[in-house]
Order: C-alpha cells, then structure tokens, then sequence
C-alpha cells in the first residue's frame, strides 16, 4: 500500500507530463467572416517610446534566462521533447493575414526581378549631385553612420564598410533588405551609394551622442576629419549605405515576445505571431544573425485614413557574409555568441562534444569576403546572435510557412538584388549569389521534407466521386521525385459513418500536381444518401458536420518523417465536400 | 497595409451559438431568405491554432520556479545590471577614464594570487616598455595581504619578443625595494610538516641593469647584474606562539639576518606563441645562470641554474590540446655559509602545484613537470578571447641532491580541472580546482601577477 500511495503521484506526473507534451493547437471552427479586429480601429494616443540597451537584452538572452531554466526541470524537458504551442494567428490556409507586420508579396504574386530590385521605395537613392547636410551622427561603435538630408530634402541614414573591408556590410544590407522587403516584411528604402566627402556639410548646431552619452558639438572640421578616417575609394569618392529614414512617429523596436500594451491594436504575443516565428527561416537562409529587438522599428503611421503602429525590421548589415563590423566567421549562423548549452556540452564531455563550426577548416577572408556558405548551414538548427523569443517558439508549420517565403524566389529575382549590392568584382557577385541559391535550396529541402507540402488544395467533383486536387510542393520544388511518391491517407466523416485509412500512390506530373478521390456519403447498397440526410446533418453543429483528410507523404529511405496536412471538409450534396481548412 | 488581425467573438472552440449565427437566424426568421444559411456557410473556417491560457506545463512548473527563485533573482539581477551599466555609460566611461589616465602616463591594474600575495592592484606611471625608443617608468603595487613593491625603471627597447623582428637589442636600468609581510615558511625539505610552520616578514632592495639582444624574431639573449640586500624579520607566528622551536637553528637560516649580494648572469630563450593564449600552439625553451656572491659574514656565495621547456600540442582543429612544460632549478652554494631559505627554490602555490601553500616546499634543488589536457568552451570568434577548460596534471618535488634522491614516487602531485579565461596574449583569469596534495582548493588567480 506504501508503495503505491507513491507511485500514484509518480505516475501523474508522468501522465501530466506526457498530456502536456501532446500538440499545442486547438481547433477553431468560425462561421461568418474572419475579420482583422484592428482594421477599424484608429490609435487615439501615440504608444510610450521604447529604448532598451543591447547590453541588459543581451545577458536576459543569453545568460539569466538559461540560468532560471536550469532548475525548472520541466521547461527543460519541455524543451527537449515537447510540443510546442502553435502560432495564434494562422488562417484557414494556415496562412497569415496582411497586416502590420507583413504583407503577402513574391509568395502571393511573383515580383519581376525589377520589383525585386527595386525594393520598397522609388528605385533612386539620395541626390548626390548637390550638398549633403549632416543632421544627426553617430560615431561610437567601429564604424560611424550619419543621418543626412540630400539636396533633394530627403533624408537617410548612413553608414559605411569597417575599414579593411570594402563593400561587405553596404551590399549585404542592401540586397538582404531587398529581399526580406520583396517576401513580405516592412522594411526601409536602401541604397549604395557613392559620394563626394567633400558635399558633405555639417547642419548648424550639429551634435551627436558621443558613446559615454554626451551630447557633444560637431562642426564641418570635425566631420571632415571623421569623413577621412573612414575607408574611401581610389577616386577620393566614398561609398556608403543609405537607407530612407522612414515616415511616422518613431516609438522604438518591438520585442520578440509578449505585446506592447499601450498599442490596443497589438493583441497577440510576438512570440506567438506567425511572421516573427517564420521570420527564423528567412534569417537563417541569408544568415541575418543580427535579430535583436533593436533592429527593429516600430512606427505610428497614417495610412489609408488610419493611424496605427507599424512594424518595420531595419538594420540587414549583420547578414549575409557580414558581421556588419567585420566579415562572419563559420561559427556565425551556428552557434550564439554565448551559447550557455553548448558550453556544458562541451564542459561535460571534456570537449569531445563539438559544433560542426569548430572542425571546418576555414581560413579567414580578406575584402569583401567573409563566410557565408552552405558548408556548414542546417536550415533547422541555424542560431543568430543570441535567442530571439519568437524563433524559439518556432514549430515545423511556423518553418514551413516560412520556407515557403524562400521558395517563392527564382534565381533571376535574386540576381537582381545582388546586382544591387554594386560589387565591384563580378566575381565577388556570382559567388555570392551561387551561395544564396545553394541556402535557398537546403533551406526549401529541410523544411518541405518535414510537412507534407501540399498546395493549391481544391475538390473537384465528378459523376462518380469528389476528389480532392493538390500541387505537392516536395516534387515541383524537385525535392522527391513524382514517380513512386505515397501518402498515407486517413479519411473521417464521423456523422455520415465514413472512415478510410489506406496508402496511395496517385499520379503526379512532374510539376507535382495530382488527386486523392474522396468517399462520399451512400447507403448500404452504395447510391448516394438523399435530401434526409443533408438536412439532418445540417441540424448538426458545425464541427460535428465537418470531415477531415489526413495525408502524410510516406518518406523515402533517409528522409525524415513529415508531418501531415489536415485538411477540413465541409460536405456539401452538391460539390462532395468544400475545403474550409488545412493545417501543416 | 492591413493591420493585424484575429477572429473575433465568431471563433469558438465549441458549437454554443455566436452572436453571428444568432443573428442570422433573426434575419432568416424575419425575412425567411434561406440564402442567409448558405451565405454563412460559405465563410467556415477551421483553423489549427495555439491559444492562451493557463496550461499543464505552467502548474508543473510552478514548484520548480519557486525553487528556482534565488537564481530567478540572480538572473535578474544580472539583466539588472546590465541595464543600469549600459544608461550609465559605465563601460565606455572607464575606458575613457582609463585612457586619460594612459595619456597621462598612468597605467593602473588589478590583480590577484595566490595567499602569500593576496589581491591588490597595481599602478604604472610612466611609459611601459617600447620596442625601439626609450622609457621610463615607476611601478608599484601592493596587496591587502599587506605586501608592497615599488619598482622604478628606464630603459630602451624590451617590448615583447614575441613581436620584435630581430635584431634588436634593449636595455634596462631597475631600482626595486619589496616587502613582504606574514609570509610563511614551513622548513626545508620534502619532509617539512604543513602544520609546523611560520610567518615572517622580508624587505628587499635592489639595483640592477640587464641587456637584452634580439638575433631573430623569437630568440632572445639576456645578460643581467645588480645589488641586492635583504632583511628577513625574527620567526613568529601570534596565534601559534610554539611553532617557531618546532624549526631546528640549522633548518631556519635566514631568519633575522641581514645580506648583501652582488649578482651576474645570463640567459638564453626561444619563444614562439605563448604558453596560455586564445592561439594554441605555443612552445618554448629557456636556460639561464646567474652567480651571486655576498660580502655579509655567513652567507655563501652561490650560482643558480634554471632551465625550463614547454609545448602546447594542438590536435583535433586545434580545439583541443596536450600542454606540457617541464622547469629545473638548482641552487649551487660555495663553500661554507648559509643561503637563505627565502633565496631557495620554492614548489607549491597558484602557478605550479596549486593543492599545496605557496612554496610549501623549500630545497637546493627543484624539478617540477605539468600536463594539461585543454579543450575550448567558447571563443568570441574573432580571437581576442576564449574561455578553455583543462584537465591538469602537475607533479614535483625539491631535494638537496635530485641526481641522488630522485624517484617518480617521492613527487608532490596536484590535478584537477581549472577554467582559464585567454586573450591573445595571456591568462586573464584561472579558476583551478586543485586536489592531491595536502588540502583541496579551489584558486582563482586574475589579471597580471604582482
């Protein structure tokens, strides 16, 4: 008896502990027309300005949150086994709707590579065929930026390649900015450009905040004088990275978990928003390894007779084979800067436990040239500088979403924005873009292999049967093959007592298109049900009329086990069923 | 732009009627349009989403964070600082203190090892050695454990050799007065008892030059002279009045005696890379004679012999490594008279074998061998810092005679594991947990040794 009035609390809590590793989702039936609750809604009051230091945000990330989860045992089981929680915010098509954060671009309606290149703004960087005048400055840090207005009135933000390292922070930021602009995320205007130091002028009354955080006077001597210790060009000219300073009321960067209260619009946590999660994927493939809260922005625009709060991601320097201040080394992208756990792993096993980084022979690059290859590049274990709450909430549907993004890009569309990064060695160029091809195909390859990637999900109907056509995603990106590609299909419709579970191998073209037939409701001789039982299903609650198809493509030899799509029928005596939703 | 959106009011877990269906059947009763119901239904949506709440993980985890709330704190504590270090500017602030202090020709520092020293800090004023120019500086530096060396020097050249494109020579002219307070004696011999020893204090005060030449990069030759005089306080230790008698006359010399000593030598040493650094790989060798005679009655003449080799194998990428040094020093006296035991090799302490009181052990002669296992935990990526952990080795004994009494089974021993915080040139810090010997310890050396 004594052992068992022990056991038993044992026992739940393993009980517990495995109902609490099950999927975190739940399934939201909704009737009427899914509407975004802010669309209406106008900001009556400008939200506080946040201005959080790199330094706290950093030793939160990386050192006393692993330090609290050292003693929660359960978060770290969590951790390593369980599942977890889905994003809030994904749609019927397990997609995100436009919103404030993200805008359906390239995925939704294929940019020419002109649109690509052009990016969010009007194609043209700052005038640099007049005087430039310096209105704001930064020059603590390695490398100094300006904030300029053109002759043209228009202002930017500038700022330069570290010395030694001509052209590597300017091009990553300007082609990496083109792109995350083109897969949806709101980004600023940037340009490289080259300039005349001596048009630079700097504005009357000029200060800036020196690094001990002193507003300090600048005059043209001053800048000239900072202007010449920066790298400049055989020609005496200067190149540079502009990026448009962006309209609205700047009220500092958003963070990656939780919500900004005083912006009644912002309800669903960012760590549990679908584009910040998904955000992962597009980081890892062009090695965004700089995704902290401060480069973002957050922005009270007025758009389309409303004001609310936009959300912007600035700063792509760090991307790419960019460190922003020097070039990215193999561990950049594959561990964090402090990587608490790969430090006892290391600590533990007496260093047999190596990152894939610390084996690969590397020898550091000079120029423009820093690391930024698919040698040592996992699309599902890639690391920025330190933990970003939303990527840690990242689950497979979150990465597939997000792979979709990096698939919906041709290598003629990213030509072109690398074309815009104004290498000045072809050469320079081509190995770049060979690369971020080489990522983009690991990239679409991990996370299409772990889904079952079907799109363009419809019923067709038949005399016969209903079936449902899908475009398989795996075989149009060239992943698995058409030919001998199964699924394991799992059928209910509980209130017309159907049920199937069986293993097909439909006919696919080659750009991956095919059908699975559907059982329809008959009676026990096989003819279709009547007008009865339509209308006493009808009386049925909606999620009780509702059928369901599961279908998970059966993996070939060293592929790992893809999750199924779930697709929600609503039948119909007309068409057989109408698909009202799916869930990767 | 659209603005973020979610469900709202119509999205439901269950089937309870909404608010819309409600509405719609009003209007499909009023109006009896029985297009209302396909119209709605062309809207369903299912969708697989998260959801807040409270869930299991929270309640299972709630024991646990209350356990875990002192490292809650901690954490939060350190995120804390963090914040009010970074609006007070504090680290660019000390930086930009510490460089007028430079400009002005003050060089401060902080530091700290082993008992005998204590921690303390230390202050340069002047120039630090230059690679070809001229210098001159005042160092000092004391330690709560009450000792103090103040040093003054001038000098051409000396920087490190490490980086001199040879040749090169350097020369240094040095004036340095030391005290020591409450050191500790513990006999001489292998067979000196722990418990049985002493404190006393010593002053020093010298007078000396070296010349430095430089044939190539990394090879250095090294001929030194000077002055010294020494006073070594009376034996006592206040909380064990006994312990001084435990000391037979003959085992104490040095005690309460003045001495004067004239010194030469010579040195020769190979270096490439450093011993503890971010880049593994280094290794070295080095040997040196110096002679000392005295004038003082009852003190012998003496020369003393060093050698010293090392390695640091890098394998496996350079990940890890297989440090090993080996170092010898023999003290030869001539003819009759005393060399005291301060002047005597000493084994034991932070930097050779750490499970023992510094120079715990006292002779003529010392050999002692260390072997590291070191791996990597972490470095910055650009090789300015690293943090290694090692697996250690040492092993060492004193002797009046080692080519007599030397035996692998008389050798002092001390391992452990320590963790050693590197830049590009140095250890900043070393945590050692040190066993074997007569005490386990855990020692924490920091910053540059006094």
């Amino acid at each position: 008896m004594t052992s068992l009035r022990y056991r038993q609390p044992v026992v739940l809590a393993i009980c517990a502990l495995g109902l609490a590793s099950c999927a975190r989702s739940r399934l939201v039936v909704s009737e009427g027309l899914v509407r975004p609750s802010s669309e209406a809604s106008t900001l009556t009051e400008v939200p506080h300005k946040r201005n959080p230091g790199i330094p706290p945000d950093f030793i939160e990330h990386s050192v006393s949150r692993p330090l609290r989860s050292v003693i929660i045992l359960p978060r770290a089981f969590r951790d390593l086994f369980g599942e977890k929680v889905e994003a809030y915010n994904p749609t019927a098509e397990d997609d995100v709707v436009n919103s404030s954060w993200f805008t359906h671009r390239n995925v939704r309606r294929r940019l020419t590579p002109a649109g690509v290149a052009r990016g969010p703004g009007d194609g043209t960087g700052p005038d640099t065929s007049g005087l430039w005048t310096v209105i704001g400055a930064k020059v603590q840090g390695v490398t100094p930026g300006f904030r300029i207005r053109d002759a043209a009135g228009v202002e930017y933000l500038i700022k330069f390649d570290p010395a030694g390292h001509a052209e590597l922070m300017t091009a990553a930021e300007s082609i990496s900015q083109r792109l995350f602009h083109a897969a949806g995320y709101n980004t600023a205007a940037t340009h490289v450009t080259v300039f005349d130091p001596a048009k630079v002028r700097a504005a009357e009354s000029l200060m800036f905040e020196d690094e001990r955080g002193r507003d300090v006077p600048m005059t043209d001597a001053d800048l000239q004088e900072l202007l010449r210790s920066l790298p400049q060009r055989q020609d005496g000219r200067m190149r540079a990275v502009a990026s448009r300073i962006l309209a609205g009321v700047d009220i500092g960067p958003f963070e990656y978990e939780g919500r900004r209260s005083d912006d009644p619009a912002d309800t669903i946590p960012h760590q549990h928003r679908r584009e910040l999660r998904g955000l992962y994927v597009m980081a890892a493939w062009l090695n965004h390894i700089d995704t902290k809260q401060h480069n973002s922005l957050d922005l009270v625009v007025d758009e389309d007779g409303r004001r609310f709060v936009k959300h912007y991601l600035i700063d792509f320097g760090s991307t790419l084979w960019s460190s922003s201040i020097h070039p990215s080394g193999p561990s950049d992208g594959v561990e964090y800067q402090l990587d608490l756990g790969n430090i006892a792993a290391r600590l533990i096993t007496a260093g047999a436990y190596t990152a894939s980084w610390e084996r690969y022979d590397y020898e550091p690059q000079s120029g423009s040239l820093g690391f930024y290859s698919p040698d040592l590049f996992d699309p599902g274990s890639w690391r920025n500088n330190y933990p970003n709450s939303a990527f840690k909430h990242l689950t497979t549907r979150d990465g597939y979403w997000g792979a979709k993004l990096v698939a919906s890009f041709d290598e003629e569309q990213i030509r072109a924005a690398v074309a815009t990064g104004q290498f000045s060695n072809p050469e320079t160029a081509e190995v770049l873009a060979q690369a971020i091809l080489a990522r983009r195909d690991l990239t679409v390859r991990y996370w299409y292999l772990r889904v079952t990637p079907l799109e363009d999900l419809a019923i067709t109907s038949t005399s016969e049967r209903p079936a449902l056509v899908f475009r398989d995603m795996a075989v149009a990106e060239g992943i698995v093959a058409a030919a001998g590609r199964r699924y394991e299909v799992r059928f209910e419709f509980p209130e017309a007592g159907l049920r199937m579970r069986e293993v097909l191998e439909p006919r696919l073209s080659p750009d991956g298109h095919g059908e699975v037939a559907l059982p329809i409701p008959t009676d026990a001789r096989g003819n279709r049900l009547g007008p009865e039982f339509w209308e006493s299903l009808h009386r049925q609650p909606l999620e009780k009329r509702l059928a369901k198809l599961e279908l998970t493509a059966i993996p070939g030899p060293g592929q790992p086990s893809p999750r199924s799509v779930r697709v929600y029928l609503l039948p119909d005596p007309d068409r057989g069923y109408r698909v009202v939703g799916r869930a990767y | 732009m659209k603005p973020s959106c979610r469900c709202r009011g119509r999205a439901r877990l269950h089937s309870r009627p909404s608010v819309a269906s409600l509405g719609a059947l009003v209007l499909l009763l009023t109006f009896g349009l029985p297009s209302i119901g396909q119209a709605q239904e062309d809207s369903v949506a299912v969708v697989e989403r998260g959801a807040p709440g409270v869930e299991g993980w929270d309640i299972l985890e709630f024991p646990f964070k209350v356990i875990g709330f002192p490292l809650y704190l901690v954490g939060s504590g350190l995120t804390a600082l963090g914040g009010v270090a970074d609006r007070g500017h504090w680290i660019p602030w000390l930086v930009y203190y510490n460089e007028q202090l430079n400009n002005t020709g003050i060089y401060p520092s902080f530091a700290g090892q082993g008992p005998n020293s204590g921690t303390g800090g230390t202050l340069l004023l002047g120039a630090p050695p230059r690679e070809r120019s001229v210098w001159a500086n005042v160092h000092g530096g004391a330690t709560v454990k009450q000792y103090w060396r103040a040093q003054a020097r001038i000098g051409y050249g000396l920087a490190d050799v490490e980086h001199v494109e040879g040749p090169a020579f350097g020369v240094q002219a040095l004036v340095l007065t030391e005290h020591r307070a409450e050191d500790e004696f513990f006999g001489i011999g292998r067979d000196s008892r722990e418990e049985a020893r002493s404190d006393f204090d010593l002053d020093r005060y010298q007078v000396g030059g070296l010349f430095v030449f430089i044939p190539t990069r990394y090879l250095a030759f090294e001929v030194s002279g000077g002055w010294e005089r020494s006073e070594a306080g009376q034996g006592n230790d206040d909380r064990r009045p006994d312990v001084d008698s435990t000391f037979a006359p003959l085992e104490i010399p040095g005690f309460d005696v003045e001495e004067d000593y004239f010194s030469i030598g010579a040195s020769a040493a190979w270096r490439v890379g450093y011993s503890h650094a971010v880049e593994r790989g280094g290794h070295w060798a080095s040997v040196g004679y110096h002679w000392n005679q005295s004038d003082t009655d009852g003190a012998a003449d003496f020369g003393r012999f060093t050698a010293s080799a090392g390695i640091d194998l890098p394998f496996d990428h350079r990940i890890r490594s297989l440090a090993l040094a080996i170092y010898y020093e023999s003290l030869r006296p001539n003819g009759d008279g005393e060399v005291a035991f301060y002047r005597l090799p000493g084994l034991g302490g932070a930097t050779n074998l750490p499970s023992y009181r510094a120079d715990r052990f006292r002779d003529r002669d010392l050999i002692l061998g260390q072997a590291e296992y070191r791996y990597r935990l972490w470095d910055d990526s650009r090789g300015r810092s690293a943090l290694d952990a090692s697996f250690f080795l040492y092993g060492g004994m004193v002797a009046r005679r080692l080519s007599s009494e030397f035996r692998f089974d008389r050798l002092q021993e001390s391992y452990g594991f320590a963790l050693s915080l590197l830049t590009e040139t140095s250890r900043l810090a070393h945590l050692a947990l040190a066993l074997g010997g007569e005490r386990t310890t855990v020692r924490l050396t920091f910053g540059l040794g006094l």
